[in-house]
């Protein structure tokens, strides 16, 4: 025996068009048998707990109303007319006042619908039983589409169904009608299956749909089901978790299919890049395997995240491929270690004005990427060939260096745009002017941090101008000029003086792009190849120096005594080539050579 | 021997009304009819059984058909005088009386028409006392009489015999036929014998007819209750009707109606109607079904609403009344009950009410005081046989005492097993509540 009410088997698919015309009290009664009746005895003795149906040939030689009492006097829970006519408001009065739900209902075949209800009620394994069953021989027939998991659990369950992205957007199967409860707010523990109601008379079943390590959903699976009793539910809860299981199989095969895709690309184009100049037969399959064009004019783009990313970049790889193809962008894209790099290739050697017209695609592309994926872009020039592929990029990656580098506006740079920086982007990078660089700048740093170094640097970049810094950096004038006359002191210069003034702006330029340099772990002017492990081993170690306090760091202490002997020489190097050396000397030694002997260890390699 | 006057005829059709339990045609314009016949020739006898000579030939007379037919295309005056001439040629016997097949409606004033127009007296009874859809749906086929040869006349002078034909036969060559002669005919069965007559038919029905006109437009509800055991069963606002083609014997439409009480309390009462008013339900329980009389009176009016015109939005009464106890036998019950108009359930008896409870209740002990003042005068019994009210005569109207122990006296004399004991059994089961 099962807990079935009236309420709950009027929600059945089988009993969908009939209306309660009255009795509502008692829908909450349980159903216990299905009985079919005809003649007035017949009603007299309906089992207790019946839902009765009048059979449609009976109406004419009965009065509804005393049908009605008897069955309901014989314990009857439900009765169901046939036919409306037969219903006047005697019927519905008495409904109400004997708390019997009355049903109206066009019934063809009153045994058929007896034996369904009956199976409801008395049998529901069968019915649930029936749609696990359909719904495995479906699942394991056809392909393995969510369209196609979504259409065999639709019609097995007869309900609505959707698969949602996480954030709640339909990706694919019918339009549902999502209370906003079941994705906004705290969220829930989201093991297993939700049930939540889908408005009046509507419920949906939620299963989340996740590849093993998942820490959240990556999509939900919606069932739309009518409210119903209890084992309707549940077989529509067993049939989306069953169908559940079919979706994360293909979304693991999809992940799986997108890996194995970006670590060839990858690999493809490290080939490409080493030799150039003796494209074999092997590599030109490949190449064509993958769509790429190695002839012709490529324009160079490199993507690199402005924040270290918290994960592996290979996940949002077909994301950026999508947000660049629909915004113009439609060449390769391949993860780097540090970012993508993505190439534009025309038949012809494109006008000088291109790059305009890319840039500005560019920076839409960006403006439409989630927050937490915040790029720079550096563009390089055309150049023709597979030779012309490596050259591009590189310069695509200087100028996502620049860009980097640059005013906080700038997100997407090209090479052609930065004229003069590009002159002074090999002074910024030698080496022997970054330790200088470094040294110089030292007293500031120890003394004030970074509000002063940045103060000056702002200072400068606005034309010594106190008021214009004091609205850029958001503080008072007066602080701008307090902290201006502070840096002159601690480093003995004269920002009016235009020679004092170019060689502290070059220091700060340099200073930032080093420390830009060692966030990002990638030496500059180096080609964008893929980096052996030892490298990037020691890229991340300069990283972690970088960002770092410089004095007072226990790895610095740690190594400085065995690189003993490289730091006196160094460092009287690039002492002698200061102008304040032999003020600052003793104390900026230490740690900028300590610096600089980490940068020699991650280029050399 | 008493007179039905002119003036009688408003109580008499009421009554004839009320018996009709809302078939059988509106009483209004046979009544006008009946009035000016009545005050040029005068008034007519009415004759008990036992007032008519043994060998006398007793002939029924009515009307069938549709009576709104009837009303648009009045008579011509001679229908009736034609139909007894005829049956009287046809079975070559003088005809010494007319009878009431049915007293109910225009089948009641039909016969007091004929007996003015042909100078007959007229037998004080009828074979149904109670609106029927159905010739053979009388006590004559209940005592295994046969109303054919059937002489059947039309407005238009055209006269016809149904002959050979057994009750239901006949009854089915009269409905095909109609359709045929206007919608409408007068008709007049075969001479009955005294002894057939009192086989055959209940004594006292035009009395009682008259009577019950008369107390139901003086309003006297507990005279009524009392004798005629009339009561009301509900009063209020009809709420609903519907009406609905039916199929089956008696063709036709039926409706139903509810009618929500007055007293605002959100009872219901549904009533079933086909040409008549046949159940009153309420709560799904049958509280007044055929054969008993169930009547729908408007506010106000004394005499029954013509199912045909009971609407959305009248306030009315309804009453119910026994019927015959012919009508409660098994026989009876087949010619008359619920299953005879297509319903698939037992007669349920009349209950006593709450409005008949006070009167009913006081019935015993007038019934008492009646049958010990005069025991020797069986007189008593003028409706006991018939309207299974023996008490209640004794507070009847000295008139109806004397006309009702003549009668009373022919219900003894054709030897009917039930009589007052009968009658008594019939009380103590309309009031099992005591």
């Amino acid at each position: 025996m099962t807990d079935i009410t009236v309420r709950a088997l009027c929600g059945t698919e089988e009993l969908a068009e009939a209306q309660v015309v009255g009795g509502r009290s008692g829908l909450d009664r349980d159903v216990r048998s299905i009985s079919v009746i005809s003649t007035l005895a017949a009603a007299e003795t309906v089992p207790t707990g019946s839902f009765v149906i009048v059979a449609p040939d009976a109406v004419d030689g009965v009065v509804i109303d005393m049908l009605m009492r008897a069955a309901r006097a014989a314990g009857a829970v439900a009765f169901l007319v046939p036919d409306s006519a037969r219903v006047v408001s005697s019927t519905s009065r008495l409904a109400d006042k004997t708390g019997m739900p009355l049903l109206v209902a066009s019934v063809d075949d009153p045994l058929r619908l007896a034996q369904r209800l009956d199976r409801v009620v008395n049998a529901p394994e069968l019915g649930r039983a029936e749609v696990l069953n359909h719904l495995v021989r479906r699942l394991h027939r056809d392909p393995l589409t969510p369209d196609g998991v979504l259409s065999v659990l639709g019609s097995a369950l007869s309900a609505k169904t959707a698969l949602l992205g996480a954030d709640g957007a339909v990706v694919a199967g019918d339009d549902l009608p999502l209370p906003k409860l079941a994705f906004g707010g705290p969220k829930k523990s989201w093991e297993g299956v939700l049930r939540v109601s889908g408005g009046p008379g509507r419920d949906l079943v939620l299963v989340p749909v996740s590849v093993a390590g998942d820490t959240q959903p990556a999509m939900w699976l919606v069932v739309d089901i009518p409210t119903g009793p209890r084992t309707h539910a549940q077989s529509a809860e067993d049939a989306a978790l069953l169908a559940s299981w079919a979706l994360s199989a293909w979304l693991a095969e999809r992940r799986l299919e997108g890996e194995r895709d970006a670590r060839e690309r990858t690999q493809l184009l490290s080939a490409v890049l080493d030799r150039p100049g003796r494209i074999d037969r092997h590599l030109a399959q490949r190449v064509l395997r993958a769509g790429w064009r190695l002839d012709g004019w490529h324009t160079g783009i490199y993507l690199r995240p402005s924040e270290p990313p918290g994960g592996s970049l290979v996940r949002y790889t077909e994301y950026l491929h999508a947000a660049l193809t629909e915004h113009g962008i439609s060449g390769p894209l391949v993860e780097r270690a540090t970012g993508w790099v993505a190439w534009l290739t025309d038949a012809e050697e494109p006008p000088a004005t291109t790059y305009r017209q890319t840039v500005r695609w560019l920076k839409t592309a960006l403006v439409s990427l989630p927050d937490e994926l915040s790029l720079v872009v550096g563009v390089g020039r055309p150049y023709q060939g597979p030779e012309g592929i490596a050259t591009t990029l590189e310069e695509a990656y200087q100028a996502s260096l620049l860009a980097a580098a640059g005013s906080p506006d700038t997100k997407v740079a090209h090479i052609d745009e930065l004229g003069l920086q590009r002159l002074l982007a090999d002074w910024y990078t030698s080496e022997s002017f970054q330790a200088y660089a470094r040294k110089l700048l030292e007293p500031l740093s120890t003394a004030g941090g970074e509000t002063l170094l940045r103060t000056v640097e702002t200072y400068l970049d606005h034309e010594s101008s106190t008021s214009t810094t004091a609205a850029a950096l958001g503080v008072h004038r007066n602080t701008v000029a307090d902290r201006i006359a502070r840096a002159e002191r601690l480093l003995g210069v004269t920002l009016s003086a235009p020679d004092d003034r170019l060689v502290v702006q070059l220091a700060c330029r340099t200073h930032r792009l080093g420390t830009v340099e060692r966030g990002s772990g990638t030496a500059p002017g180096s080609a964008p190849t893929p980096q052996t492990p030892q490298a990037s081993q020691a890229s991340q170690a300069g990283a972690a120096a970088g960002a770092r306090p410089r004095s007072g760091d226990p790895l610095d202490a740690a190594s400085a005594p065995v690189a003993d002997g490289d730091k006196e020489h160094d460092s009287h190097e690039i002492s002698g080539d200061g102008p304040d050396a032999g003020r600052h000397g003793a104390k900026a030694e230490g740690s900028a050579v300590n610096a600089g002997g980490r940068r020699r260890a991650s280029s050399g390699s | 021997m008493w007179r039905i006057e002119a003036t009688d005829v408003d109580d008499l059709a009421t009554g004839a009304s009320l018996f009709s339990t809302g078939g059988g045609g509106d009483v209004r314009l046979l009544s006008a009819l009946l009035k000016r016949t009545l005050t040029e020739r005068g008034p007519v006898p009415v004759v008990g059984f036992d007032e008519l000579p043994p060998d006398a030939h007793v002939v029924p007379v009515a009307g069938a058909g549709s009576y709104t037919l009837f009303e648009e295309k009045p008579m011509a005056g001679d229908e009736l005088i034609r139909a007894v001439d005829k049956i009287a040629l046809h079975t070559g016997v003088r005809v010494d009386a007319i009878a009431c097949d049915a007293a109910a409606g225009v089948m009641l004033l039909f016969p007091v028409l004929a007996a003015a127009q042909l100078g007959l007296p007229l037998v004080d009874a009828d074979s149904a006392r109670r609106g029927v859809p159905r010739m053979d749906q009388s006590l004559l086929t209940f005592a295994g009489l046969q109303i054919a040869p059937l002489a059947v006349s039309d407005g238009g002078g055209g006269t016809l015999i149904i002959d050979g034909l057994d009750n239901e036969g006949t009854e089915r060559a009269m409905r095909a036929m109609l359709a045929a002669i206007g919608g409408w005919a007068c008709y007049a069965m075969r001479p009955l014998s005294v002894a057939e007559c009192v086989r055959g038919m209940a004594p006292g029905s035009v009395r009682a007819a008259v009577e019950l006109g008369a107390m139901s437009r003086r309003g006297e509800e507990e005279a009524l209750a009392a004798k005629y055991g009339l009561r009301t069963l509900f009063h209020g606002k009809v709420t609903e009707v519907r009406r609905q083609p039916m199929v089956g014997m008696a063709a036709g439409s039926a409706a139903t109606a509810v009618i929500e009480h007055a007293d605002g309390s959100g009872r219901v009462l549904r009533v079933e109607m086909q040409s008549e008013y046949l159940l009153a339900i309420e709560d799904g329980e049958v509280t007044a079904c055929v054969p008993d009389l169930v009547c729908v009176v408007e506010h106000g009016a004394a005499r029954c609403l013509p199912t045909e015109r009971l609407r959305y939005g009248l306030w009315v009464r309804v009453l119910a009344m026994p019927c015959l106890p012919e009508w409660r036998s098994p026989a009876g019950l087949e010619l008359l009950g619920p299953r005879a108009f297509g319903y698939d359930f037992d007669y349920v008896p009349l209950a006593a009410g709450p409005e008949a409870g006070g009167p009913e209740g006081a019935g015993p002990e007038g019934a008492g005081a009646g049958e010990a003042s005069s025991p020797a005068a069986p007189s008593a019994t003028f409706d006991t046989s018939d309207m299974s009210v023996s008490s209640a005569s004794s507070a009847a109207p000295a008139p109806s005492d004397s006309a009702a122990g003549a009668v009373g006296h022919h219900g003894r004399d054709r030897g009917d097993p039930r009589g007052r004991g009968d009658a008594s059994d019939g009380r103590a089961t309309r009031l099992p509540r005591g």
